[in-house]
This record gives structure tokens, sequence and C-alpha cells, in this order.
């Protein structure tokens, strides 16, 4: 029952990814199902957050001409058609230009003295104001209020802070992913169970019950409890989130199946100090609450005021010398109003040309500071529409000769310097396909051992991929394995409560020649640094599936390995072959035991070692994933070459780039990397491509589907830094002496490319002047913005390259290529994109989005303040709710927005029929396009004609001027 | 009789509690000039009080120090403070007193005057609710900032200094402990309570902030020029 209640509730609540794989997202996706306007007015309420910038900022873009008049005028005169008020459309722009900007200007204490309000319109605004009567005041101000702050208010008890302090340390400890040395115990018996055995709780229920019964204490109603548990989740929304990801994604998430939490469990927690703290109190329920509260209303109702900031100060001092509270409402009531309506008043003056009544202006003043948000943000949307619909296509025809390379990068917005700038310099061309390259792989790094899901959150991979050393590697492992130890024994040092101080004394001097050295000095630390680390050796991927017998030996491998090493260490002697297939034919099929184990041993081999049938079974499942057969990995190239349209003409070199970035002391490093790979360096897809690409027997079979790879093609993997611009390409030694020549003048040309990009973000990265500065960003450990990231994204093209070439798209456009004349009839590669990049762009868009428009509420706040917690995420200080969306460095600079928050517009060039089909065939994206998340422009260069998707229709903009057909 | 009519003008009794209710900015004026009546008494007669005196004095600096930290109106606070030190006017010798209570005279009456700027500006003196002026109204946050630091006693502003010069050349006994310990402490937490919920605080985004007019920056400016000049002055006295 409670369970169903709260699944009701968490949808609100955003998603939190572990930062270490920084997935951006939408912060509303719950909100997804409804329209983007009225989601947001929704939202607004729940989170009390802004959603849209404020109107002064619209203005500066209108008075920059990034607002276009017409636009903004057919905007608004459609809001007003709506409500019947086109006749005040001259008073509605002046409003909205100059007025709505100064609004707060026409509501100063000093009008009360100056101006006499009309009685009339006092009356109508009361009765339009939540001040209209005492209850729907209440209830008003106590929404989502949980008992704890009703209290604090009230009583000026100080509870939320106790409550929510202990919510928080018992849930950052429990959540810790080995940041601290001393963990909690017991942790995998998950989140209540070792929470009752923390706080010593004595009740045998589950959490679902522990909910129910504190409830029941609190005397909460039946009706009201979903909207009871959504006040708790908002109190820490960001920690909400966080175990919402690990319920939902537990299959996939190492921590959540070794130490289970649920929000549920999380809800019990909550309910156990809420109830810890209240019960001792006066008043420890509802009941008597609302008792005291329908006694006291007038004097609860301005505890309630002050509490929320409502109150202001000359009434705080009146309650403070204790006149009659009845007469201090009375008199804050009337002055609010009187001053909302003297607001009216004023404004009135100023838009003289208004024929009606004050009440008839004060109701079009509603309407017009409800919906200018909109109509800005629109308006600013459809500039950028109209500007570059226009701008696209161009007279360039393909090349006759045969191209030197094809550069294939992520769709991400920071690729397009490069692509623009290469394609200018000869005989290249260019991709962008999202990063996972529709390959979506569980990638195994040799020396880490952790799984990487490749690919885009809301797909999960099939294929496992391994990178296995080719070459000699004990010298790496050893110098690694030391690096390691000695970064763990001061990692430890530094995190053990007792150790610090000694430490600090005993070494801290060593840090102070770090600390100095990186501050003042870093390129020649980093200089001095690198030529310690250990150099990594090559390395090569298991392509291949594994055939059924190296399953099952690999599989017996494991088990035997585990067996061999626990036995041995407790009996002291080594085990034969023989005797360890013994004993592990005896844990699996309960075969006689011919070796002296002790039973005890035996019985902790198959249950802490999991030595078992299941086990042995489910190792089996997971070796059958790895690599791919011929089949899949013909597919996997045949999707990847068709979504970009490379399916003829192949150059000499495909190059495949995948991206990461690279900086120090950065937590959100992760959120600068790809996101189409889940926040992960993206290097592992494109080379896996590339040796899938390179081999013959791919070819042939790929050849009989219809697409013919010269023998000589080679396809070379690539690795863009993001922040410093640079490429470097793998696995060149494929190539024989010649091709080595060829190779070097595309090596040459791609850093020329690389150096005019570092050019071009000079321009617009704070405190840099020279390329050399790019890099030290890189480096600089007290760097907050290494790079601007996707920061300014505001469009995708998903269309051909030839139409968007010759326009410098300032590293604010998704490229996707897509070529509609390959697709099949049933949109496969559309519905592909729109299902996967799409998706992603809109995520990272609205990420962006929500954290300029309230970093507050959606964003993570300033990086100064922060600190790492559990490395889940970060907080503010000792404790405070998980941050969820992108520091203030990433979207402002210098206190005003340096990301333009507007939504996505997808520029898509499709024939209406062939996008209609995709729309409908893609869940993911499907209401994502329909309820306007993002903006659809369709070119539908078939037919000659421009649409625009808005109120669930495509709307004919404008005519190509060429048609192909 | 003499003793307690000084304990009485330079704040030693808390007599605020008869009146602040209805005259709160007022009593500001009231205790600021009994003070001024005080010290000219005391610089004037040369007078010296005893150990009851500076007792007497030391419970009324711990009970306002109690009704600081339940207020959150700026006027009420600008002479709570007078009262919070006034133990210390009484241990002084006579010169460092007078230069010690001009100092406190002028810092509460900086904090006075914001207390007015904040009742034109949001209608109350009362700061409940109206923080993060360091960001919405930096000028007036500014000069806020320097009264407080000089009310928690932070060297080198003059409160410090002086406090800390009159330390240096007496003798110091338990009584001296005492008071200092409590009256440093009073101070310190009532400015930084004062601090944290109206420099640094969140913005109220329900408020219009406005910042100082040019009026208030040049008596502020010349206030915090007088500040300087004490400070420079108590400066050279540590120093000889």
């Amino acid at each position: 029952m409670i369970k169903e209640k709260l699944e009701y509730v968490q949808g609100i609540i955003p998603h939190y990814w572990p930062i270490t794989t920084f997935i951006h997202h939408n912060p509303l996706k719950g909100f997804e199902k409804r329209k983007f306007k009225e989601a947001l007015k929704i939202a607004k309420d729940i989170f009390d957050a802004k959603v849209y910038m404020d109107s002064e900022y619209y203005v500066s873009l209108y008075k920059d001409g990034k607002i276009k008049q017409h636009l903004l005028e057919e905007n608004l005169l459609n809001v007003l058609q709506e409500h019947n008020l086109s006749k005040y459309f001259h008073e509605a722009r002046t409003f909205l230009i100059e007025i709505s900007p100064r609004w707060e200007s026409y509501r100063s204490y000093k009008y009360l003295n100056e101006i006499t309000p009309e009685e009339k319109l006092v009356k109508f605004l009361k009765t339009q104001s939540m001040y209209k009567d005492l209850d729907s005041l209440v209830e008003s101000l106590t929404k989502f209020m949980t008992f704890y702050e009703i209290y604090d208010a009230i009583f000026d008890t100080n509870l939320k802070e106790l409550i929510e302090k202990e919510i928080i340390e018992y849930i950052s400890r429990f959540l810790d992913q080995e940041q601290t040395t001393l963990s909690m115990y017991q942790r995998n018996l998950g989140m209540f169970n070792t929470f009752k055995y923390y706080e010593g709780v004595d009740f045998s229920g589950n959490a679902e019950e522990y909910i129910q019964k504190a409830l029941d204490e609190l005397k909460v109603d039946e009706n009201s409890t979903p909207e009871y548990l959504l006040a708790h989740l908002l109190k820490q929304a960001g920690w909400a989130g966080f175990i919402k990801y690990r319920e939902e994604d537990k299959d996939y998430y190492y921590w959540q199946q070794e130490y289970p939490a649920s929000l549920i469990d999380y809800m019990a927690v909550r309910m156990f100090y809420e109830q810890k703290y209240i019960r001792k109190l006066p008043i420890n329920n509802f009941n008597d609450l609302n008792k005291y509260i329908e006694d006291n209303k007038e004097y609860v109702i301005l505890k309630l005021l002050k509490y929320k900031n409502l109150l202001p100060p000359k009434y705080i001092d009146m309650l403070e010398n204790g006149e009659d509270v009845s007469d201090i409402l009375h008199k804050f009531i009337l002055e609010k109003i009187e001053l909302d309506a003297i607001q009216i008043q004023l404004i009135k003056n100023e838009l003289i040309t208004f024929e009606g009544d004050l009440i008839e202006f004060a109701k079009f003043v509603k309407i017009l500071r409800e919906e200018e948000g909109y109509i800005w943000l629109k308006s600013l949307e459809d500039s950028y529409i109209e500007t570059y619909i226009n701008e696209f296509f161009s007279s360039s025809k393909a090349p006759k000769e045969r191209l030197l390379a094809s550069l294939v990068m992520c769709i991400d917005v920071r690729s397009e310097t490069i692509r623009r700038f290469l394609e200018r310099i000869g005989p290249y061309e260019t991709y962008g396909i999202a990063g996972f390259l529709r390959m979506p792989i569980t990638f195994i790094e040799f020396d880490t051992g952790h799984e990487l899901f490749l690919c885009p959150a809301v797909i999960r991979p099939d294929n496992v991929i391994f990178e296995l050393p080719k070459e000699e590697h004990k010298e790496y492992m050893a110098k690694k394995g030391f690096t390691k130890t000695l970064k763990k024994v001061l990692s430890d040092l530094k995190n053990n409560p007792y150790t610090p101080f000694i430490t600090v004394e005993a070494i801290g001097w060593l840090f102070g020649i770090n600390l100095f050295g990186k501050t003042f000095f870093p390129k020649q630390v980093e200089n001095f640094f690198s030529k310690f680390r250990p150099k990594k050796p090559k390395t090569t991927y298991t392509i291949d599936k594994l055939s059924p017998e190296e399953i099952e030996i690999y599989a017996k491998k494991l088990h035997f390995k585990i067996i061999r090493e626990v036995v041995e260490a407790k009996i002291k002697r080594s085990l034969s072959e023989d005797e360890v297939i013994n004993i592990w034919e005896h844990l699996l099929y309960g075969k006689r035991l011919d070796v002296d184990v002790p039973s005890e041993l035996i019985q902790a081999l198959k249950t802490k070692y999991n030595i078992t049938l299941e086990d042995y079974q489910y190792q089996k499942e997971k070796l059958s994933q790895v690599g791919f057969s011929l089949d899949e990995q013909v597919i996997y190239l045949e999707n990847f070459l068709k979504t970009i349209g490379l399916v003829k003409n192949f150059p000499k070199f495909v190059l495949i780039v995948g991206h990461g970035s690279k900086s120090d002391n950065n937590p959100f490093e992760s959120a600068l990397d790809c996101g189409a790979c889940g926040g992960n360096v993206s290097f592992p897809n494109a080379r896996a491509m590339c040796m899938i690409g390179n081999r013959k027997e791919v070819r042939d079979k790929l050849r009989e589907r219809g697409i013919d790879i010269p023998d000589d093609v080679k396809f070379i993997p690539g690795l863009h830094t993001t922040t410093t611009d640079e490429i470097n390409f793998y696995d060149t030694e494929i190539l024989d002496e010649d091709e080595q020549i060829l190779f070097q003048k595309v090596v040459d040309d791609v850093n020329f490319a690389s150096s005019r990009s570092r050019e071009e973000r000079i321009k617009t990265l704070p405190h840099t002047k020279t390329e050399e500065d790019i890099f030290i960003k890189s480096i600089d450990w007290s760097e907050p913005r290494p790079e601007w990231g996707l920061s300014k994204n505001f469009a995708a093209y998903v269309g051909k390259r030839e139409s968007t070439k010759h326009l410098s798209l300032s590293n604010r456009f998704f490229l996707v290529s897509y070529d509609w004349r390959i697709d099949d009839e049933k949109a496969s590669i559309l519905t592909a994109i729109l299902s996967g990049p799409l998706i992603v762009g809109e995520w990272i868009n609205m990420e962006h989005y929500f954290s300029t428009v309230d970093n507050e509420k959606f964003g993570a706040g300033s990086k100064v303040y922060h600190n790492i917690v559990g490395k889940v995420g970060v907080f503010y200080g000792n404790y405070s709710d998980l941050k969820i969306g992108l520091p203030t460095q990433t979207v402002l600079l210098e206190d005003k927005p340096y990301h333009e928050p507007i939504r996505l517009i997808v520029f898509l060039e499709a024939p209406l029929e062939l996008a209609l089909k995709a729309a409908k065939n893609s869940e993911l994206a499907n209401p994502v396009i329909v309820n306007e998340w993002v903006r659809l422009v369709l070119i539908d260069e078939k037919n000659g004609k421009i649409y625009k998707f808005e109120d669930g229709d495509f709307k004919l903009i404008s005519e190509l001027k060429h048609c192909i057909i | 009789m003499k003793e307690f009519l000084m304990v009485l003008l330079l704040a030693g009794l808390p007599y605020y509690v008869f009146f602040e209710k209805k005259f709160s900015e007022k009593f500001f004026y009231v205790s600021f000039f009994l003070i001024l009546v005080g010290l000219s008494l005391l610089w004037f007669f040369n007078l010296q009080c005893n150990y009851v005196c500076i007792f007497i004095a030391l419970a009324t600096s711990i009970f306002t120090t109690y009704k600081a930290i339940k207020t959150t109106n700026l006027y009420k606070l600008s002479y709570y403070f007078l009262f919070i030190n006034s133990p210390v006017y009484f241990l002084f010798s006579i010169k460092y007193s007078v230069y010690f209570i001009i100092s406190l005279l002028i810092t509460s009456l900086g904090l006075f005057l914001i207390g007015k700027y904040y009742e034109r500006n949001y209608g109350s003196p009362n700061f409940y609710g109206i923080g993060g002026l360091a960001l919405q109204a930096p000028i007036a946050g500014l000069f806020l900032r320097i009264y407080l630091i000089t009310l928690a006693l932070y060297p080198p502003f003059p409160n410090a200094v002086l406090l800390f010069n009159s330390m240096l050349k007496s003798e110091l006994d338990i009584v001296w402990y005492t008071v200092v310990v409590v009256f440093f402490f009073g101070n310190f937490f009532v400015a930084m309570r004062i601090l944290t919920n109206t420099v640094f605080g969140k913005p109220n985004k329900n408020v219009f902030y406005i910042d100082f007019n040019v009026r208030e920056k040049l008596i502020h400016t010349l206030l915090n020029i007088t500040l300087l000049v004490i400070g420079i002055y108590g400066l050279k006295e540590v120093l000889q």
C-alpha cells in the first residue's frame, strides 16, 4: 500500500547518477508526459523554483536583436487571442518590454503614503489571492511541509536541522562507495535492516510496515499520505534521486547489488528520525497539531509566513512585541493587498491606452505575468529557427576525387570546430554519430577491472569487451600496483578520523611541494610527475565470441582459482589439479569428496565464495556475452556506416574518433566526457569499431549486403581530448610504409585543425589568451572551468553534412549525420537516432536549461563550496542535499548566464512521412517531441517544405528554394 | 550615590526593559546621550568605580547578551551592544575607557543607521528574512560587515585594539579575566549572528533589495574614517 503511494509520487523526483559517470539528464524527466509549458507550471510550485529566466534577461536579448520583434509579437498575439485580449496587443507588448523588467520598482512602501488604492480593486485582488480566507491560507502555506517543519515554524524550534542532519549522516555512510576507511558494518542487510541494527530499532517488520506505523502515529490521513511522502522526498531530493537510480538500475550497479537501498527504506529512515524527535513533544501528531492550528489560526499563519520569509520585518517586530495577532495579520494582509493594488494602479498609469477598468487590467496583468516566460522563451527559439532555416544548404558539391580521409566524431557540440576546419583544409569529409556508434558495449579495462557501460543511459549493452595486454606488462603492473598502494595509503591516512593530524605533521610538507608546484608551475610539475607514470602496454580487445568450449574452460578456471587460493591458504599445502576438480565437483554436483578439507571451509566456499552450480551457469552466461559473433560484427558495422551515410566512395582512411576530457581536481570531469557513453570516454567504442571494420571476413559479408569497402581502406581509431582539442590516433601499426606517409599528412592536417579550433575557443574562455593557456587549464588544479563543455548548446542538426558545412556553428550544434535516402521504409535509422542521440541531446540540453534558470534548485551551486561525499556526488560543507545538476562555473560567467537556456531545436532533414514514422516508432522520443520538450523543425528536402512541430501538428513555415524531386 | 549614577549613565543597568517595547528607535538616542553624559562626568571628574559597579554591569552584560540573541531588530541591537560592553567602561582606566566608549558609540551609531536603512527600504529595522546583502546590496553589506567585525572585537579594528591596549597596560586580576571572557564572547556571538543572517544569509526572493543612496554612502564613509583614525591611534598606543 505504502509502496504504491510512494511509486505514485517518486516520478517527480529527478534521477541522479553517481558523479563518476555523470549523466546529463532532464531534472523534470518525470514530467515529460505533460506538455512542456504545463509541466513547468506544476514543477514551479512543487520545487518552489524558477523555471524561466527573469524578464530583464529576455529583454536584453530582444534589445540585442537576438529575439526578433515580429516573432515576439506573433507569440504574444497568440496568447492574447487565447484569452480574448488581442485588442490590448500594444499594451501587452509595452508591458513585456518596458514594465515587466521593472516590476518590483512599482511596489514600494513609500507609495502607501502617497497613493490611495482603489477599494474595488483591493476587494477583487483579495478574492484572487491566497489570502482570501484563513483556511485556504493555512493550506497553501503548509503544502509540502513535513510535521517537523510546521512545528519549527510555529514553536521556533530547530527540529529540521537536527533531523535532516541525522538522516544525511546515516544515508551518506550507508551509500558510501569506499571514500571512508571506516565503513558501516552489515550494509549487505539492506538500508533499513542495517539501520535497525545501527540505531537499535526494536521493530521486526519491514520498511513498509514501519512507515505505515509511523504515519499512523503521526495520524496522517489516508488521502494525504502520497503528498506527505512527497514532502519528505523533496527535503533531500538529490539523495532521494540517487537512491531511486540505484533501485531502478540494480542489475547494473555493483554497489546496489552489494548493499541494497530503496526509496521505501530511505523513507522509513526519515520516518524514524522524525518520530525520534517529535515523540516527546507536547504536540506530536497531526490531529493535535491541526487542533492547535484551528485554535490559534492567526498566530500560526503569522509564524508560517515568518518561517517562509513572507512576513515583512515590521510585522515580526509587532509579533516580538506581543501585539494582538489578529490585528497584525489583518494589517499585514491589508497592506499586502494594497501594495498589489497600488502596483496595478501605477502600471495602469503607464499604459494609459488600456480602455478597461482596473479589475480588467489586473486580470490582464496576471495573464501576462503567467505567460511572459514562455512567450519570451518561444520567441527566442523561433528567432533561432528563422535565422537558421535559411542558412542551411549551400551550393557545395560532392568532390569528384577520392577523399584522403573521413573523420567520424561524436555528435557532441565540441567536435564542430575541428570538423569545420579540417573540411576547409583539404580532401576530407566529416561525420557525426553518437559516441557509442550504435554499438552498446560493456568495457572492462585490463588494469582496472571495472565494468563501464559505454552507451546512453537508456540502453543496456549485451556485449562485453575485455581489454587485454598484448606485450610484456609485468613492470607496468608493478609500477601501477605501487602507485595504487601509495595512493590508497595516503587516502586512508587522510580519511581516517584518527590519523590526519599525525599525517600532516609527518609528511604534510610533501603535499606542500605538490600544492605550490601545481599552483604556480602546473606545466613543469605535470612534466615532472609524468615521468614516473607507468606506460601502459599495447593492448587488444576481445572482439570475437568465445567458443562453448572456451566458455566452459574460463568459467571453470575462475572457480578453480578461487578454490585453490582459499583452500591452500587454510590447509597450508598445495593442491593438485585433480584435487581442485574433486572439490569443485563436490561443491557443484555433490560428488564424493576425496580431499581432506574441513567441512566449514566447504561451506564457506559455497556461501561466502559462491562456488555453486548457479554461479557456474551465471559465469558461463556472462562469458557468452564476451565479444561479437561475425554476424553481429557485420550488423554493427553496417548500422554504423548506414547511420552516418557512408556506404560508398570510401576514402583511404576512416578515422573514428572517440572523446574524453582532461582536468585536475574536478569532480565533474565525467560531465565533460561523452554523454552518449554514459559519461565515459568513448574511445573503446571507436577502437572496437575500427577493429571490426578492418576485418576481411566482415568486409566480405558486408559486401554481400551491398556495402563494398575497398581492401585498401583502413579504419583508424582516435581520441579527441575536448579540453585541449588534441586528437591522438592509435593502432597505426596496421599501416604499411606508404600508408604511414599518407597518414602523416592526415595527422598534420588534423593537428592544424585542432590548433585553429583552440584559437577559436580562446575567445570564449575567460583568462585565456594563448593556446598554451588552454593546455595549462587541463592540468591546473585550481581551474574551476577547464573548458566550457556543452554550455551554450541549443540545437541539433540531423542530416547531411553538406547542408551545414559552410556555416560556422560555434560549438553550439549537435551534428548528427543522417541521409534519409539510405534509410529503409520503416525509418529504422531515423528511429534509432531519435531514440538515442536525440534523447541524449535533450537530457544534456534540459540539464543546462534548468541549471541556468535556477541553479540553486536544479544545479549544483559553486564548485568552491563542494565536498565530495561517498564518491557518489558533491554536497555543501559537512552535510547537505546531494547536488544534482551542473555547477555555476559550467553555466554562468561572472554571475551572468553564459549558457543560453532554450529548448533543443532539432533540425531534421527528412521527408515528412518518414519523420512521422520514426517519431511514432520511437517510444522514448515520442513524448519528448509531442510534448515539445524539444522544438522539432522538419526540413523536407524531398517535397521542398520546412515544417515546425507545434501544438501537435506540423506547421509549414517555409518553402525550400530547391527540391530534389 | 555617585557610583550608582555612573552605573546608570554608563549602561550598567538594563533600564531599557521598561521602554523598549514602545520606543526602541528613540531609546537608542536616550542611551547614546546618557552614555555621553556619563563619559563626560568620567572625564571631567576623573571618577573611578568599585567592583560592585563592575559586577552589576557584568550581570547587565550577560542579561543583554541573552536579549540580543533573541532579537532580530537592529535598533535594539545597536543599544544592546552599549549595554553588553558596559563592564569595560568601569574596568579600564579613564583615558582608555573614553576612547573605547567613543569607538563603541560610533560603531553602534553605524549599526543604528543600518537599521534606519533597513526601515526605509524594507519597512522595519528587523533583519529577519532580509539576508544576502553581500550579493544584493553590496555597499550596505560592506559597511555593515565593518561595524559587525569591529563589534566582534576583531583586530585591527579600534574596539579590539583599545581593549588589548588596556589589557597590556593594566594589572590584570580575576575580575578582568571574568569580564573580558564574558563581554568578548557576548560581542562576538551577537555580532557574528547578525553577520551570518544579514550580510551572508540567503537573499529573500520576495524582497526587492536597494543599496545605499549617496547620502548614506557619505555618512557611513565618514563614520568609517573616524573609526580608522581611532584605530590608528589605538595601534600607536599599543606600539608605545
